[in-house]
């Protein structure tokens, strides 16, 4: 479950028609409950001939404005510039928008924006240049996202475009009185909104104090705008390093040389802690969306594509509003999604592409039957309420059609009821859950299933991300793929035993802290390529219970392994110091990938004491990793299990298949018997 | 009073195995705090300065189960260190104990600042390890690793000229130097080739190390080579008897020390004695590191940091100071608690 | 003997049991200590008394708290002439309020934090959970799953942690409140763990987990990573128990931003854990070097809540080293409306601070390790009586000070920080408390 600021972009591609402002208002209303009314904004960009830049800045007075013009002037003396436009009036004791068009250098324009601004908060605050790129247009203000593009007139103006963006705000570390700390925040002829609050602020601001940069707002979202503007337009990295750069992505110690030196160098413009951003960019010849995502993707992105449009979004309810059908996917921690005007797709934000498998297109299905709910205008209460009603008439099933992002959907309910779900649930669908069985036809988001005890939750769909949190007792079956950090706190207690069956593949840290039951990873859609379907971290801290994982999985992606250039070094040392033969760590050197456990099978005793503790620690408990197939044991603890998920789904023939001829990793931590007295300790 | 209190010692020790049953392990307490400065009197500016902990604008990382990177790279990413740490205050060590200790070192991935007794030979491997300074017995292998020369305000440049001279090949030459108030001499020892700065409070200067690095950082950041920033291509380590552990260590990352050359502490935590035997000294000081690179992945986690060099060194916003006067905290670029 | 026959269900209990109903006597110790002697004396005779021993806090002279050199400018004024017990109670004042925007009713205003089954050893939560109901005050469960004792008093809240131990809809509807705890004072981002060998039957049952399988609660909520997914578990707890719910967390840097967040996203209250607060287990590296004192945090997310016009109804519960009737009365100037107890409550019960908690050995059976077979157990009816006692005499020493300040009733004090005067305190210190400053006592 991570809500937070709302985020939208929306690129068309180079065949459709320009995009109408009314999509982006769609595409971002439609996540109206994540933000608030301190503060929204637009921002379109278009390809054109026109080589001016339009200035545009928040002033308190009209003379305010003028002398911003006035500055300009004296700092540009050879451009070309137009007198300052109102652009709105405020209702209350506000800043008012003014725009200039100015024909001048980038980077004396830059300069100069520097300046002005610098003095425009010396001796009391009167104003702001925010947004002075040739190909974008910023439109930002204090009140949801319809009170903005109400304010500017967007769509009686008749602005469109070839990107939007656009946000919702709940502020994290500002106040929210000023439109001047509305997203998006834009340098040059770039443009971005930000969920997140990230943790090297700190660092990115002297990276930034150190090129130059005088004056902030002093919120992380614009540090971000800097450095993209900066390291593109200033550097003149392209657009790929400069997302892998502050992307930050986990490298697991092995890359090549040149992207260490590149990472290293800017590394005061990586960024940690948790973020996600939708940016726009346009170069003059093509226009850009740019989404990315921290590495350990706390925050929510998803993107997505049809015919028409590429997409990229908070929740997945945002793009469906506007393309029912169309494909969506998510991103992989620490990666970026690149599309074009020109080009379409240019990365895809995953490693491989994302394979569908569960998605069923029932989205969109008209009610078959009379007394079906329609959630299309009801918020999450009514929903529930009238849900309660149905339930309170000893009903024993609710359809529900028109479910577009609706959260808490069977929260407090207590109820053996089955519910029945056509659309795109909102996020915690079904927490807490101690009887309900859900069936959702689309794809679920994010925290669905948190401390469920009893029931079952059945997804015709994918699951985003922190899924099955804290589990502890029924069924959880999704057809096709699933987030990050599925099934973690997994626990069962005397006859209570949850199940997770994923049919696809799933992200990183599956099943971390796992305390007890079963996880099941089918990666069906896979089946036939060497693809691993689960991601980094799986099974980190796991205690107790059990995952099985279609496929191989590399030993070091079990559990959390040091870097390996630190095992070998240290490995190394011991054949300096004459403890190992030179042929075994040559053995180790050459595997593409090694585990604690494999390493057990390969040194001698001493050595792998040694070594160990790079590994283990008070905390460590030894996981035991088999890869096999399933055995008798296997099939009877899983069979009834699996065989009822094929039928659900109607993958019998796939999952019969994979039960009899496919390996599994399978996980579980060893059990050692409980004699030695560790200090407790407890918060 | 001593700047080793009993809480100091008995902690260090128990992460170099000497004291307690879990060596390696950040030592566990319970009930509150006792350190300075609101119980225990403070006696550097480090007392007074506090890291951030993640709550609910951001999360926290467990660094037991998550990736947290401790790893620091110096001279343009030609050496890793797998932590911001190097072992100084080797002299007066028993002359057989420095092969042990060196292998130790490069075992775990640290840097160790040799100030004189350099041994006859020393593996090409662990050489790129040893931030060597007594180069009176320069031996074929001293182009693999990092040279280290003393410099004062006045004489770096001729300094310079003549250690080039002898070590044309050297690209790793470092100078060691006094805390200095003044900032524009970090400056100018950078422009003058040297590759990385050991400010070093061991020798004297005009102001604490705290400042003296804060300082140096800060002006290496106003300055530029080219037009990139000096400070991001200059390696920038912090070294002090006083240094007592991995949070001092952490702190002063936050004022920008990539690493900081530890040097009691180590002698402390191990119970350093001439007839300790090699392998239990090399045994203790590999607890020790781990432990302190535990330590320092506490901290980051807490603050919500998963990438040391990156996101912790220089960068004051993750830290916060309680009741310095203005005058400090504008030289340290650190706000006051509750700001 | 009360104490037996309660735990006898899940412990049983041997015949030579010895029950703890008296104090240890405090060891000799050669390093400082917060909690000095005289403030753990004091704390001893208020819960012997249940009367109040003093008005203005003579223990503050002994640390170096901010919040030691701040002053009520009353107390200057008096120039140092102490009363001396007894003291009599003024009957016109009151130290009532109404907390969670009017939806609770508190005799006094003290909440007694956060401490769970498994760091205490099971009779002290219980005691602190019936004092809270024989006093009228609150007390937070903690994570450690609901105590059966503990779940059969009124005034407690229900603790929503990372790892939801123990917690369904039932359990989340036994308190008056819900506390989702993010952080506490001690070790802010810092995980618990408890090992398996600890996890016995009675924590099993209490945590709904296996007897032997460790019990780990992770370092952030998963499901929260940002002030908005918070405001999703709000509203996703208020849609199951329809209880007023109060975020806890520990002060760090961004406590102002925080505090107003929280409010923002539609809790109604906060809890701030300051450093320096007490902890069963934690990191020393932690503990010693994160975080930032109560005094600053409150004073800053007060006025951070107040110029974001969100301070109204809202209920700031202050804790961190709070040792003190005027160390609380401190906190309600500074913007507090609930101070917190946590180390007090344990002193009261008999704790000697000898920092062995996460050993498992503690010499007052506080702390001690929940086992099978105790030898040793604390009185459940001494120490509810000590507890009670304590927040009794402790009243009466804030109504004490009220007077002093010529009020009649608590709702007077609070915010009113032109009533102090910091004495030796740094300028950036003073601006963040909104505190006026001299260089020496006037």
């Amino acid at each position: 479950m991570k809500s937070g600021c709302g985020i939208f972009g929306v690129l068309r591609l180079v065949h459709s028609k320009p995009i109408q402002p009314s999509v982006a208002l769609s595409g971002i209303e439609c996540v109206r409950y994540r933000g608030s009314r301190l503060g929204a904004g637009f921002a379109t960009f278009k390809l054109g001939a026109d080589q001016r830049s339009k200035v545009k800045l928040f002033a308190k007075t009209e003379e305010d404005a003028k002398h911003v013009y006035n500055s300009l002037r004296a700092h540009l003396p050879d451009s070309q510039m137009s007198q300052p436009v109102l652009e709105y009036t405020p209702t209350e004791r506000n800043l008012a928008s003014y725009n200039m068009y100015v024909k001048a250098d980038a980077i004396k324009l830059w300069r100069a924006v520097q300046e002005i601004n610098m003095e425009l908060s010396k001796d009391g605050f009167r104003g702001r240049i925010y947004s002075w790129g040739r190909y974008v247009d910023v439109f930002k203000g204090i009140g949801y996202p319809a009170d903005v593009y109400e304010m500017y007139g967007i769509e009686s103006k008749g602005y469109q475009g070839d990107l939007w963006i656009a946000h919702t705000r709940q502020p994290t570390n500002s106040p929210g009185r000023y439109p001047i700390w509305s997203h998006p925040f834009a340098s040059g002829d770039w443009a971005i909104v930000h969920n997140g609050d990230i943790s090297s602020f700190g660092a990115n601001m002297e990276l930034l104090w150190s090129l130059g940069y005088a004056s902030f707002v002093g919120t992380d979202s614009e540090v971000i705008a800097y450095l993209l503007d900066y390291l593109t337009n200033f550097q003149h990295l392209n657009v790929q390093e400069v997302a892998k750069i502050l992307c930050n992505r986990f490298t697991n110690g092995i890359v090549d040389h040149e992207t260490v030196k590149l990472l290293h160098r800017w590394r005061g413009a990586r960024l940690d802690g948790p973020f996600s951003v939708i940016a726009g960019y346009c170069d003059g010849y093509d226009v850009y969306l740019l989404a990315f995502a921290d590495r350990f993707k706390f925050r929510p992105i998803v993107v997505g594509q049809d015919e028409n449009y590429v997409f990229a979004a908070s929740e997945e309810a945002q793009i469906r509003t506007i393309s029912p059908a169309a494909r969506v996917w998510t991103l992989e921690p620490g990666e970026y999604f690149l599309a074009s005007l020109k080009r379409g797709i240019l990365y895809p934000g995953r490693a491989l592409p994302e394979r569908f498998h569960g998605l069923t297109h029932v989205s969109t299905a008209k009610p078959f039957s009379a007394d079906m709910i329609d959630a299309s205008h009801m918020d999450y209460q009514k929903l529930n309420k009238v849900i309660r009603e149905r339930l309170k008439s000893s009903a024993l099933e609710v359809n529900i059609h028109g479910v577009r992002g609706q959260r808490y959907i069977g929260v407090g309910i207590k109820s053996t009821a089955k519910l029945r779900i056509f659309g795109t649930p909102g996020n915690c669908l079904g927490n807490l859950n101690a009887g309900l069985r859900i069936e959702v036809f689309g794809n679920v988001q994010d925290d669905v299933g948190d401390v469920m005890t009893d029931g079952s939750i059945i997804v015709h769909g994918d699951a985003r991300d922190v899924l099955a949190q804290a589990f502890q007792g029924g069924k959880i079956y999704i057809k096709g793929n699933a987030g990050n950090r599925c099934g973690i706190q997994m626990r069962e207690f005397r006859d209570r035993k949850p199940i997770l069956i994923v049919g696809g593949r799933v992200d990183d840290y599956l099943g971390e802290y796992m305390a007890g039951g079963i996880i099941v990873v089918l990666g069906l859609n896979y089946l036939g390529t060497d693809v691993e379907v689960a991601g980094n971290c799986v099974a980190s801290g796991m205690v107790g219970g059990r995952i099985y994982i279609r496929g191989r999985v590399s030993p070091s992606k079990i559990g959390l392994a040091p870097p390996r250039v630190d095992v070998l070094r240290y490995l190394w040392g011991l054949v300096l110091e004459g403890l190992l033969p030179e042929t075994t760590y040559g053995k180790i050197a050459s595997l593409a990938d090694f585990s604690l456990q494999t390493l057990k099978g390969i040194l001698p005793s001493e050595t792998f004491k040694a070594v160990s503790k790079l590994y283990t620690s008070k905390y460590w408990k030894e996981l035991v990793s088999e890869y096999r197939l399933l055995n008798n044991e296997d099939v009877s603890l899983l069979g009834s299990y699996l065989q009822e998920f094929a039928e659900v789904f109607n993958l019998q023939e796939e999952v019969s298949h994979v039960i009899r001829h496919e390996p599994f990793t399978v996980i579980y931590p060893r059990q050692w018997p409980q004699t030695s007295v560790v200090q407790p300790e407890e918060g | 009073m001593s700047v080793w209190r009993q809480d100091i010692v008995l902690n260090l020790r128990a992460l170099a195995g000497v004291e307690g049953k879990t060596p390696g392990e950040p030592p566990i307490t319970s009930m509150g705090a006792t350190n300075p400065p609101f119980v225990e009197k403070p006696q550097f500016i480090l007392d007074h300065i506090v890291s951030d902990g993640a709550q609910v604008t951001r999360p926290s990382i467990d660094p037991y189960r998550e990736p947290t990177e401790t790893e620091i790279l110096l001279f343009d990413s030609e050496l890793r260190l797998s932590m911001p740490i190097i072992l100084g205050g080797l002299i007066g060590c028993e002359p057989s104990h420095i092969p042990p200790l060196l292998l130790a070192c490069f075992r775990m991935g640290v840097g160790v600042h040799l100030e004189s007794g350099q041994p006859p030979s020393i593996q090409r491997e662990i050489r790129r390890f040893v931030f060597l300074e007594d180069t009176s017995a320069a031996s074929s292998t001293d182009r693999y690793g990092p040279l280290v020369i003393r410099v004062d305000d006045q004489k770096f440049q001729s300094v310079l000229e003549a250690l080039h001279a002898r070590f044309p090949e050297s690209s790793q030459l470092v100078a060691r130097l006094p805390c200095y108030s003044q900032p524009t001499i970090y400056v100018k020892i950078a422009h003058a080739g040297f590759k990385a700065l050991i400010i070093d409070e061991d020798l004297g200067g005009d102001v604490p190390l705290e400042l003296a690095l804060s300082l140096a950082d800060r002006a290496l950041k106003a300055d530029k080579i080219g037009d990139y920033p000096t400070r991001y291509m200059v390696g920038l380590i912090a070294s002090g008897s006083r240094i007592r552990g991995s949070a001092d260590i952490f702190k002063l990352g936050g004022l920008g020390a990539d690493a900081c050359i530890i040097k009691d502490a180590w002698r402390i935590a191990v119970d350093y004695r001439q007839d300790l035997a090699g392998r239990l000294l090399s045994e203790r000081l590999e607890n020790l590191l781990i432990g302190m690179q535990r330590e320092i992945k506490l901290l980051m986690g807490a603050a919500g940091v998963s990438s040391y060099q990156s996101t912790i060194v220089g960068s004051r916003e993750l830290f916060r100071a309680l009741d310095l006067p203005h005058d400090i905290l504008y030289k340290l670029g650190v706000k006051p608690a509750g700001e | 003997m009360v104490t037996a026959n309660l735990t006898r269900d899940a412990t049983g209990v041997r015949s030579n049991l010895v029950v703890m109903d008296r104090y240890l006597s405090l060891p000799k110790k050669n390093n400082t200590e917060f909690w000095t002697e005289a403030r753990i004396e004091h704390i001893r005779r208020l819960a012997t008394s249940g009367r109040p021993q003093m008005v203005w806090d003579r223990c503050k002279f002994e640390t170096s708290r901010i919040i030691d050199r701040v002053f009520f400018k009353r107390e200057l004024d008096e120039g140092g002439g102490e009363s001396e017990p007894p003291l009599d109670v003024p009957e016109d004042v009151t130290d009532s309020i109404y907390a969670f925007y009017d939806r609770l009713w508190m005799r006094h205003p003290l909440y007694l934090g956060d401490m769970s089954f498994g760091a205490l050893s099971g009779i002290p939560n219980t005691a602190i959970a019936r004092a809270a109901d024989l006093t009228g005050t609150l007390a937070g469960v903690g994570e450690g799953g609901l105590h059966p004792e503990v779940g059969m008093c009124r005034r407690i809240a229900i603790q929503w942690a990372s790892a939801r131990f123990g917690l369904d809809l039932d359990v989340l509807n036994r308190g008056v409140a819900v506390v989702i705890k993010i952080g506490q004072g001690a070790k802010p981002g810092i995980g618990g763990h408890l090992p398996g060998a600890k996890v016995v039957e009675i924590i099993s049952l209490t945590r709904r987990i296996p007897v032997g399988v460790d019990a780990i609660s992770p370092a952030p909520h998963h499901d929260i990573y940002s002030i908005e997914d918070l405001e999703q578990r709000i509203w996703a707890l208020k849609e199951a128990t329809g209880k007023p719910v109060i975020v806890k967390v520990a002060a760090t840097n961004y406590i102002p931003y925080i505090a107003s967040g929280v409010a923002r996203m539609g809790a109604d209250g906060i809890i701030i854990d300051g450093q320096g607060a007490g902890t069963g287990a934690a990191p020393a590296v932690v503990r010693d070097n994160v975080g930032i004192p109560i005094e600053l945090a409150v004073a800053a997310a007060d006025s951070m809540l107040r110029r974001e016009g969100l301070r109204e109804g809202f209920t700031v519960i202050a804790a961190g080293r709070v040792s003190s009737a005027e160390d609380a009365a401190k906190l309600v100037a500074l913007g507090a409306d609930i101070p917190s107890i946590g180390t007090a409550a344990l002193i009261a019960m008999g704790c000697i601070m000898v920092h062995k908690c996460h050993i498992g050995f503690c010499p007052a059976v506080i702390t001690n390790r929940i086992d099978e077979n105790p030898r040793k157990m604390l009185s459940l009816e001494a120490s509810t009586r000590w507890v009670t006692n304590l927040i009794e005499g402790w009243s009466a020493e804030l109504k004490l000070i009220l007077e002093r300040l010529g009020m009649k009733s608590i709702e007077e004090l609070r915010g009113r920080r032109d009533l102090l005067v910091g004495v030796n305190v740094s300028e950036p210190s003073l601006r963040v408390l909104g505190i006026r400053g001299e260089d020496s006592y006037s």
